[in-house]
């Protein structure tokens, strides 16, 4: 028997440690069914939390204040926009009508859809925060486009016998579905905004397959798929590198001199508890690198599934006696995908190796 | 009589044998001799003294006669410094006082303001150094006077060696290097045509020039060795070995020759053999008709424990064992007198067994260059037609059955008739099992039953160490290693000792002890335990060599450990880690499982015996660190109600 033992190391500081995955990852854009099934099933509003959330996971990742509020602010505009819009497309339509009655065709349309390309357009090429100008530009724009065939019409309309004046501005449900290719198309341009900006932040994807250096060319590691790209720098004097990957998947690379590989592996365990409600199922093995002489823990976990997905949890420490390295992967993923990206997860943290 | 420390290492002259007292010598040492003097002043101008102590020459000449052998010895000492002086300060000669007539032809210092200063006679003083089962060795102390850095010290004497009535041939080793550096070496033979000599020598910087009746070697620019502790030196160090022309097998010969001589076939002898056959010891014995193997452990026990062990060898019995019937009526005897008696009484049950030399600073046979009687220092009896089924009297808490550590992996002369050869090695010296059952108690106590069992050699090494203890002593001996291994909280276990005196079996220690308040007995169960057992045994692993390889003995342990949480808590699962090592020097497994509540903890570590070189000695401690850093055992539970 032995003294329950007090570590005098001091261990890891777990307060001062953040779990990736414990701040819940980044709205992929490689998870659309979801993002439209949310997005339908509530009315939209969960477009609005993910926007949010994409500024907020953003500003996470550049560690730059960035306006976290202006994306779901510009997303409420859609709404109006399409308003606008739906009145242009109508009163174009009623113009077309005034002038050839004969003819009930809506090219009008095209307006509302030259809305939704310059959004595109500005989108592709510019911050989050543009679609807010860019809607209240296309806006504004649409309006003046508007006004003086508005004013034509008004005009023209009250030349009209009567009879057929009632027929015009009438509820015409074609233009309104017209707008359902346009929101989808809006949509997807969020994504790839979303995409595109993450791409901005986090540099070209690491090849799968091929090794790669981490921690100032310290250790490797070999992605097992694509998708995986190298993550701005933290202010965590701690972490040393950030990867972030397919499947809401973040590895971050940590490095702890004087410590014990007992007291990381438990701090870990305690903190991953800490985050989660229930005590996640965790196994560790440990193994012996005979060619660096160092020791390999790795540690796996899984959450209690959570509306059909469950956040897994591997890390891998290296301890070569003077100190630990350590890659701590997290990732959140649908229970049935679970035993799939587990292998993924484990994969990279098993390519976690030192350089030499 | 067993092994050679390696303080012999200062000793550069490996030593024949003699009888206790002062010895007898010509005293031509009052003056100084011109010519040594003149050496003394040439060493002085050359030598550097910043070394501290260092022999800038070292000259033997040796003249086989047809009825003695002539040794002459130079020894040039040089004193760099005050801490040399109080380390080296001494001349030694060592001879066998039996065969050997010693003249002195010079003892004196050279000061560094040139004047010179003899040893007086009547300091002299004589020490018994026996160091070796063939002789009867003593050493002359010659305290040099006057010394101060800058001194340098001659040492000139001729032993001459009688070679009438000797048992074995004659035979000298000479080591060329120790503690120290050596800067010239002379070694000069000449021999007869009616007795020749043999030579040989593994040291690359003597160069010999041989002729049809001598041989000439100059040499020398040896730095001191590298003080490895955990060395064997005189596997490393070269050395100039002569002896007068034989073979193996007729060295084994002499042997078999004299221990069947020294077989009395008493009365005596018999009615010890008698009385042997009378015992009822193990359940397969009967009167009179006892098992092989039971009857070995008996004859080994009785010689082991009835005779007592006293190296004082004296006149011919340096070489030659007493009769088996004068070791039995004087209970004690030697190994070479041991030895001989257990050959004896299990002839007596038709066990027959022969007598083998051990060379017990070898454990390489290739050093061993020529036939020479001087390498050994050690007789056992091994039966025949058994591998290395030896029987050490001299080590009377060993299992026979096991070849004694001492002996593991030593050059003996006897497994094989007309060869030198390795005794086989155990691959785990250390081997130990326990079993640890730990029990939590809801007032937050902890009771935990120990149970260790000691293995092979390394069970009688321990068994030796408890029989030779007082009742308190044992106990005490038993506590000191708990507390060192486990912790000293909480007073002291109680002990129990199983087969302490059955020495074919494994020995085995239970121990008891309740830890009061060890958890809190209101929270969640949270208790992390190491090995302890395991911590203090990896202590055998460590070695802080340099230049010479680490001989790791081999360790094997497994531990099963159960932590019992009652009905206070119930345990959560997987929170030990499962260990995999797999490295080139050993293995590690861990596993544990929850079973009827409780966890059980499988630890299984072998690290087999290893001759770890120098480079490997960093990546070597390296893993003994990681298995040492991965015995923490962490146990978790959540508090229950009792049922």
């Amino acid at each position: 028997v032995g003294v329950a033992e007090a570590d005098a190391s001091g261990g890891v500081p777990v307060a001062a440690t953040t779990i990736p995955g414990a701040a819940k990852p980044l709205g992929a854009p490689f998870t659309l069914w979801r993002f439209f099934v949310l997005v339908g099933a509530t009315c939209g509003v969960y477009l609005l939390f993910w926007s949010y959330r994409i500024a907020r996971d953003a500003e996470a990742l550049t560690g730059k204040p960035r306006k976290a509020w202006a994306y779901p602010f510009s997303h409420l505009f859609a709404p109006l926009a399409a308003l606008v819009v739906a009145n242009v497309i109508r009163d174009c339509d009623d113009a077309r009508a005034v002038q050839d009655p004969s003819r009930r065709r809506a090219h009008a349309g095209v307006c509302g859809w030259a809305y939704f390309g310059a959004l595109a357009a500005l989108n592709v090429a510019s911050l989050a925060e543009v679609p807010l100008l860019a809607t209240m530009a296309a806006i504004v724009l649409c309006a003046l486009l508007a006004l003086p065939a508005e004013d034509a019409i008004n005009r023209a309309r009250l030349n009209l016998p009567l009879e057929r004046r009632q027929t015009l501005g009438g509820f015409a449900p074609w233009h309104y579905l017209l707008l359902v290719p346009g929101a989808l198309l809006w949509a997807l341009i969020a994504v790839y905004l979303h995409d595109s900006e993450w791409q901005r932040y986090t540099g070209d994807q690491l090849a799968a397959g091929q090794t790669h250096y981490v921690m100032q060319e310290q250790y490797t590691v070999t992605p097992p798929d694509s998708g995986w790209a190298r993550s701005a720098p933290s202010d965590d004097p701690d972490v040393e590198d950030r990867l972030v990957g397919p499947h809401e998947q973040r590895a971050v690379f940590y490095l702890y001199e004087d410590d014990s590989l007992d007291s990381l592996m438990q701090s870990r365990r305690d903190l991953i508890a800490e985050y989660e409600s229930a005590v996640p199922e965790c196994r560790e093995t440990r193994v012996f690198d005979d060619v660096h002489g160092n020791v390999e823990a790795l540690l796996a976990c899984r959450t209690e599934p959570t509306f059909g997905s469950r956040t897994l949890y591997t890390i891998k420490a290296i301890d070569d006696g003077e100190r630990i390295a350590e890659i701590l992967i997290s990732t959140s993923v649908a229970t049935k995908l679970t035993e799939k990206i587990a292998r993924k997860g484990e994969a990279l943290a098993e390519s976690f190796k030192p350089a030499s | 009589m067993m092994r050679t420390s390696a303080a012999l290492l200062l000793l550069v002259l490996a030593l024949p044998a003699g009888a206790g007292g002062l010895p007898q010598l010509r005293w031509n040492a009052d003056t100084a001799p011109a010519a040594l003097v003149e050496l003394a002043r040439a060493s002085a101008a050359r030598v550097d003294f910043s070394r501290g102590y260092s022999q800038p020459r070292l000259s033997t000449t040796i003249a086989a006669g047809a009825d003695a052998v002539e040794t002459r010895t130079t020894i040039v000492s040089a004193f760099g410094d005050e801490e040399s002086a109080y380390a080296y300060g001494n001349g030694h000669i060592t001879l066998d006082v039996e065969s050997t007539e010693l003249t002195v032809n010079a003892a004196f210092v050279l000061h560094p303001d040139g004047t010179v200063q003899t040893v007086a006679r009547d300091t002299l003083q004589s020490v018994d150094t026996e160091t070796e089962v063939f002789g009867d060795t003593v050493t002359l102390v010659l305290p040099y006077a006057g010394l101060q850095p800058g001194s340098v010290a001659v040492l000139d004497f001729t032993r001459r060696e009688k070679l009438a009535g000797r048992i074995y041939p004659w035979g000298r080793i000479f080591y060329l290097q120790s503690s120290f550096p050596m800067d010239e070496l002379h070694v000069a033979l000449s021999w007869t045509a009616s007795r020749p000599l043999a030579w040989a020598t593994d040291a690359e910087r003597l160069k010999c020039v041989p002729a049809e009746l001598s041989v000439v070697c100059d040499g020398g620019g040896y730095p001191a060795i590298a003080r490895d502790e955990d060395a064997n030196f005189f596997d490393l160090l070269p050395h100039f070995s002569v002896a007068e022309r034989s073979t193996w097998a007729d060295l084994h010969a002499i042997t078999s020759r004299i221990v069947d001589r020294a077989q009395s076939g008493s009365a005596r002898v018999k009615a010890a053999f008698a009385g042997l056959s009378r015992e009822r010891g193990g359940t397969e014995g009967r009167e009179g008709n006892q098992p092989r193997e039971e009857l070995i452990a008996r004859v080994h026990g009785f010689v082991g424990k009835q005779i007592r062990y006293l190296g004082l060898e004296q006149g011919k019995h340096g070489y030659v064992p007493h009769s088996t019937d004068a070791t039995l009526e004087r209970r004690f005897g030697d190994c070479k007198d041991m030895s001989t008696l257990v050959i004896e009484l299990l002839k007596n049950g038709a066990i027959a067994a022969r007598p083998v030399l051990v060379a017990s600073d070898f454990e390489r046979p290739e050093k061993l260059l020529i036939p020479n009687v001087a390498y050994f220092d050690h007789m056992v009896a091994c039966l025949d037609g058994e591998t290395a089924l030896c029987l050490d009297a001299t080590d009377p808490y060993s299992t026979w059955s096991s070849l004694p550590s001492h002996l593991q992996g030593r050059v003996n002369l006897g497994l094989a008739s007309d060869k030198v050869v390795a005794f086989p090695r155990e691959p785990f010296l250390w081997t130990l099992e326990v079993a640890t059952a730990n029990a939590f108690a809801a007032d937050g106590s902890l009771l935990e039953r120990q149970t260790r069992k000691y293995s092979g050699s390394w069970a009688g090494f321990m068994r030796g160490q408890l029989k030779a203890r007082t009742t308190d002593d044992r106990t005490r001996f038993l506590i000191d290693g708990y507390e060192r291994a486990i912790g000293d909280q909480d007073g002291s276990p109680e002990f129990e000792v199983d087969n302490l005196d059955t020495f074919d079996r494994d020995l085995v220690v239970r121990s008891e002890k309740r830890y009061p308040e060890l958890v809190r007995e209101d929270a969640a169960l949270d208790y992390t335990e190491r090995l302890g057992w395991l911590m203090d045994l990896l202590d055998e692993a460590q070695s802080d060599n340099r230049e010479y390889p680490f001989q790791f003995s081999g360790l094997s342990y497994a531990e099963d450990s159960t932590f019992d949480p009652g009905n206070h808590w119930s345990l959560s699962p997987d929170t030990v880690p499962v260990v995999r090592f797999r490295s080139r020097f050993g293995e590690v497994d861990r596993t544990s499982e929850i079973e009827g509540g409780r966890l059980v903890v499988h630890t299984a570590v072998r690290l087999p015996r290893a001759s770890i070189e120098p480079r490997d000695l960093e990546a070597f401690a390296r893993f003994v660190q990681a298995v040492r850093d991965n015995t923490l055992i962490q146990v978790r539970g959540a508090l229950t109600r009792p049922r």
